[in-house]
């Protein structure tokens, strides 16, 4: 993991002389805030056995609800409440449906990225809504070089480390997606986990959305839809966490967000289009994926 | 009796996998043949069918991949980046190319990109949908590279005649998809590849106990999908007369939308391409009756995505479901 | 000596089949109590209905002396009541102390865990087994399969265990792992628990029961005290009975050619034990049986021979020539067929109609350039299933709504359908009503008359015994045989599975 992510940045820093700055370093870490919280919730949700399609479409989503009853010149902090609880609604909603019909969690979540992602839509006109109020905005810019964004993605990942390795919650997590049938036999619901590891996916989702509104200073209704839920997925999983479950690693998350963002700016810096960064970025989503699965056969 | 044979007509209709689809779109037309009176013109009919039938070829492929257990969720991407190639070639050649050359590289394209899918599936063991999600990204990548990032012209004239264009007022592409829905059930109930689709995603491994060759099969069924995506891409580029490397966009969900409409089972098993006919038409008539209604672009996007979980959970509900 | 459990009475019918008629059972405090009988004879499903898995359509089951119902697992846990299945059901990915702790962790008011407290506690737990070598936070898919039983035993005294019913718990062990077993079995039971101890291997039944509950075909035979006088004969005695054969047709071939020789054949069995040195074959009409007890092989033997599974060492002639067959693909294409033991979960496509299920093997036939000719398939499927006595208009029916006797048919004309040379049958007719038994042997004779090579690898010794023409054994010293038909008969050949005698039949 480490030796990959030196590897990364000793390619890079020798490519561009703008590389290894100081700005940039801090540009990377800027960037990768969104991805990681996303990836932090989805740890969860693999570790259990799962996977969740839905986060971008749910961050898109609550930014649009915030932002409007932003602009119905409801309070920030109730209008942020509202937008968490739309977040964790459509969690119980993924996770009801996944385990009472006992559907695959892939199309399950597919169909609802393409209904929030509807929804956005719907609610926003299709349109940005430009303006966060003042407290908003201060709030998550902070007044260090890197804006609060980052705290909040270090605190969420240390709550979700400690969550997992310390508590009997992230037991039944990690045990779920090792063996379902174990976890029944002495008596955990697996349904009532199966709704909570989506709860918390989505609830990550709307923090990233309020950090990525702040950043932009709108809410656009195709947020989080390019690339940032696939790295969503793609982090944890370079960082050893497993498309089958059993496997936690929060760490692994991190340096997997790293990694890809380091690759992203490396690329930039480089010159390379936006074009092909998709292309890489594909490229490693497909990587690691064998690389899981080849993992999984030893 | 007679009327015993009618209830027993009756009985057979509703219990079959289609009654749900074609109800439901008798009723949504007389829906909207009240409510809105431009519906029954001949004028929208063409309409639809012009815009269902780059759907229809690739739910085609999709339902025989589904059939068989497994998933493409690149076949988006796969229509622009077959369309940008063809329009590479047909700009490169001095006299713009023939238009045969240009069908036979669309469809080697197509089968190349599904055969990588196919084959990191199949022996690399990797689960199907974030594969291709995967590939999918690459493949778009590879699109807006070739092409600069800018919608491509000049395609040949011929070209773009064999695939648009009316035959009576019907028009050509729509035909075009007709036929390959029967090709394609043909392909799923009466030849050898459709059966093993079928064993394939009911139980593989009966498959490998029998000594067929599995691996090989899935890559083929991967191949077909690729080859219809590509067959798509190739009529999308004739009807704009441009190929763009951003068309294709949620092409793969519609077609996913369509095929579980139908009645085919995402877990794979049983499948009907005809199932799939009527969900495209299904959808394209909401979508139509939802834009004569001026219901605005941005819901119909909600709608596809309502009808995908309804479309899933009612099948996990039928009696004949398999269970997972 | 009081009672733990006491089970009375206890019917179960699943569809048509009388699993347990009028069973009871006795388990008391401090007693490690031996369940024996045959596959089939109600030892598994009296054992799930104690842990909560089955509910019994009659009967009555008492806990510590209160009445009890047990509708899920959880209820019988709750009393105390819990299996150790064979396949353990641990978590490869945790912590040995984790499994121990699995539900029944040491946490706060918030859920935040004791992780100190849990580990001393399984440590001190373990070394009180006598196994203080096992490290607690190990994770469990590195242990070996004796230490992964001793962690189960310790998540089932974590649960509050009060009977522990273990299932086949020795097949996997060494003799010293086995002795390190017996050595927690004793003190679990010293401490007033009760353990149910399930196994074919009657030496070990013999050194650690107290006491012996044998079933046969659902009902109670006996219910004795272990004592010196007891030995391996009388327990086969109790378990077989004195019943008369079945009835399965055999008809005489004369054999031809070899068209299939096993030389030195080595692989590993599904719990990791290695079985070495296995030398057979099979001629040209010929019906070869390989026997043993459940667990000792077989499937796997079959597989390895398919190509399913790795072949350590050994050769594999087909008509004389060495062939290397490492995947079905090629098994198929040098002449063999497989019925396998499991139709529901490999033999068939259970979706799907009968007759596509029977022609699967050989789509070929059916097909001229691509398209299957379905009007000849379906003539062909009716002949089949006509010769088979089965109802012609199931081959329209998809396969999992048949019965168990008619979905075997379809597998086996799946093989009829085919032009293999050898067919391996695995466990033919198991779980198969009379009736279709005898069809399925008819079936077999009517192949080996068409010249083909038949292997039928089964662990009922009376289907072995009626359908053979010659007979190998595979126990836990080797692979015995051949025995030539007639040689063998019920009693002796149960002998020899268990390892009784040292037979080694008349050369290969």
């Amino acid at each position: 993991m480490i030796i990959s992510l030196a590897v990364i940045n000793v390619f890079f820093s020798v490519t561009s002389k703008y590389y290894f700055t100081t700005y940039n370093m801090i540009n990377i870490l800027d960037h990768s805030v969104i991805s990681l919280i996303l990836s932090i919730g989805m740890v969860f949700v693999l570790a259990s056995g799962g996977i969740d399609l839905s986060v971008g479409s749910t961050l898109a989503f609550t930014g649009i609800v915030a932002a409007l009853l932003f602009t119905m010149g409801i309070p920030t902090l109730i209008a942020m409440g509202i937008a968490i609880l739309v977040g964790i609604l459509i969690g119980v909603i993924n996770g009801l449906v996944i385990s009472h019909y006992r559907l695959q969690p892939f199309i399950v979540t597919l169909a609802m990225l393409s209904i929030v992602r509807g929804l956005a839509l719907v609610f926003s006109g299709g349109n940005p809504i430009i303006g966060m109020p003042a407290g908003f905005l201060k709030f998550f810019a902070g007044d260090s070089l890197l804006g609060n964004g980052i705290f909040i993605a270090l605190g969420l990942t240390v709550i979700a480390a400690f969550v997992l390795e310390k508590t009997k919650f992230g037991t039944y997590v990690k045990a779920l997606g090792g063996s379902e049938e174990a976890v029944f036999l002495v008596g955990v619901k697996t349904s009532r986990i199966k709704i909570c590891v989506y709860i918390i996916s989505g609830f990550c989702a709307v923090w990233a959305s309020f950090i990525f509104m702040a950043g932009m200073d709108a809410a656009e209704p195709i947020a989080g839809l390019t690339t940032e839920w696939m790295e969503a997925i793609a982090a944890p999983i370079i960082g050893g966490n497993s498309l089958d479950g059993g496997k936690a690693y929060v760490l692994g998350a991190v340096f997997g967000v790293l990694i890809l963002s380091c690759i992203k700016s490396g690329l930039n810096m480089m010159g390379v289009g936006q074009h092909y960064q998709q292309i890489a970025i594909g490229t490693v989503i497909v990587a690691a994926v064998i690389l899981d699965s080849l993992r999984r056969k030893i | 009796m007679n009327d015993g044979r009618l209830r027993k007509i009756r009985k057979e209709f509703f219990s079959s996998v289609y009654s749900g689809p074609i109800i439901a779109i008798l009723v949504i037309a007389l829906f909207l043949s009240v409510f809105s009176p431009q519906f029954l013109k001949v004028t929208n009919f063409v309409n639809i069918s012009n815009q269902i039938a780059i759907n229809i070829i690739i739910a085609v492929g999709m339902t025989i991949l589904i059939t068989s257990g497994g998933i493409d969720l690149s076949v988006g991407a796969n229509v622009a980046l077959t369309g940008v190639i063809i329009a590479l070639y047909f700009r490169a050649m001095p006299e713009g190319g023939s238009p045969l050359v240009g069908i036979l590289i669309g469809i080697g394209i197509g089968a190349l990109l599904g055969a990588v899918n196919g084959a990191v599936v199949a022996y690399l063991k990797a689960p199907p949908f974030i594969t291709t999600l995967g590939t999918m990204g690459v493949y778009r990548g590879f699109a807006l590279v070739l092409s600069g990032g800018r919608p491509l012209m000049g395609i040949n004239t011929d070209f773009v005649h064999i695939f648009s264009g009316f035959i009576g007022a019907v028009p050509q592409q729509f035909i075009i998809a007709l036929l390959f829905t029967l090709v394609g059930a043909f392909l799923l109930n009466r030849t050898s590849i459709g059966r093993i689709a079928q064993c394939m995603g009911g139980n593989e491994k009966t498959l490998r106990v029998s000594g067929i060759p599995v691996e090989l099969y899935k890559v083929l069924m991967y191949v077909i999908t690729g080859m219809l995506a590509a067959v798509a891409g190739m009529v999308l580029t004739s009807m704009m007369a441009v190929a763009e490397p951003i068309a294709g966009q949620f092409y793969e969900l519609d077609a996913v939308a369509v095929v579980v409409m139908g009645g085919t089972q995402l877990q794979g098993g049983k499948g009907t391409v005809l199932g799939t006919l009527l969900g495209a038409v299904l959808l394209g008539v909401v979508r139509n009756g939802l834009n004569m209604l001026g219901v605005p672009a941005n819901y119909q996007q909600l709608f596809v995505g309502m009808i995908i979980m309804i479309a899933v959970v009612s099948g996990s509900r039928r009696k004949d479901a398999v269970q997972i | 000596m009081n009672t733990l459990v006491e089970m009375k009475s206890l019917k179960k019918n699943f569809g048509g089949i009388k699993a347990l008629q009028d069973v009871d059972l006795e388990i008391g405090a401090g007693e490690i109590h031996g369940l024996l009988g045959e596959n089939g004879a109600g030892k598994s499903t009296l054992m799930r209905i104690l842990c909560g898995l089955e509910v019994p359509d009659d009967g009555m089951i008492r806990v510590e002396g209160k009445e009890v119902r047990l509708n899920k697992p959880s209820d019988a846990q709750f009393l105390g009541v819990g299996m150790i299945p064979q396949e353990l059901i641990l978590i490869d990915g945790m912590s040995v102390t984790e499994n121990i702790y699995l539900g029944y962790e040491i946490h706060n008011n918030f859920g935040v865990l004791d992780q100190k407290a849990m580990r001393a506690r399984a440590r001190e737990l373990l070394e009180s087994l006598g196994s203080e070598d096992i490290d607690p936070d190990m994770y469990i898919g590195l242990l070996p399969k004796a230490e992964q039983q001793i962690v189960a035993i310790a998540r089932r005294i974590i649960q509050g265990g009060k009977v522990f019913v273990m299932d086949e718990p020795t097949s996997a062990l060494t003799e010293k792992e086995t002795e390190k077993l017996f050595k927690v079995i004793r003190k679990i039971c010293k401490e007033g628990n009760g353990v149910v101890f399930i196994s074919h291997r009657l030496e070990e039944v013999l050194e650690i029961c107290d006491r012996f509950t044998i079933l046969r075909d659902g009902k109670n035979v006996i219910s004795i005290k272990n004592s010196a006088e007891i030995g391996k004969k009388d327990l086969i005695a109790y378990m077989i009975g004195n019943e008369i054969e079945e009835e399965f047709p055999h008809t005489v071939t004369a054999p031809g050619d070899r068209v299939m020789e096993v030389q030195d054949l080595s692989f590993t069995t599904s719990q990791g034990r290695r079985v070495e040195n296995v030398d057979f074959h099979v001629c040209a009409g010929e019906v070869v049986g390989i026997t043993g007890l459940v667990g000792v092989g077989k499937t796997e033997l079959a597989q390895t021979i398919m190509g399913l599974r790795k072949k350590l060492e050994g050769r594999i002639l087909i008509g004389g020539k060495e062939k290397n067959i490492n995947s079905p693909v090629k098994a198929v294409r040098n002449g063999l067929g497989y019925v396998t033991e499991d139709r529901r979960g490999e033999g068939l496509v259970l979706g799907l109609k009968s007759l596509y299920n029977m022609t699967l093997g050989a789509l070929s036939r059916f097909v001229r350039g691509m398209v299957i000719k379905l009007n000849y398939e379906k003539k062909i499927g009716w002949h089949y299933s006509s010769q088979l006595n089965m109802k012609p208009e199931y081959i329209n029916l998809e396969a999992r709504k048949l019965s168990g006797g008619n979905q075997q048919k379809v597998v086996v004309i799946r093989q009829m359908m085919g032009d293999s040379d050898v067919i391996l049958f695995d466990e033919p007719t198991k779980g198969i009503d009379v009736g279709a038994k005898a069809e399925i042997a008819r079936l077999i004779s009517t192949l080996s008359g068409e010249q083909k090579g038949i292997c039928i690898f089964s662990s009922e010794p009376r289907e072995i015994l009626g359908v053979s023409d010659r007979i190998y054994v595979l126990n836990n010293d080797g692979f015995i045989g051949p025995f030539n038909r007639g040689e063998l008969d019920y009693k002796k050949l149960m002998a020899i599975e268990f390892g009784e005698t040292k037979a080694t039949g008349v050369g290969a």
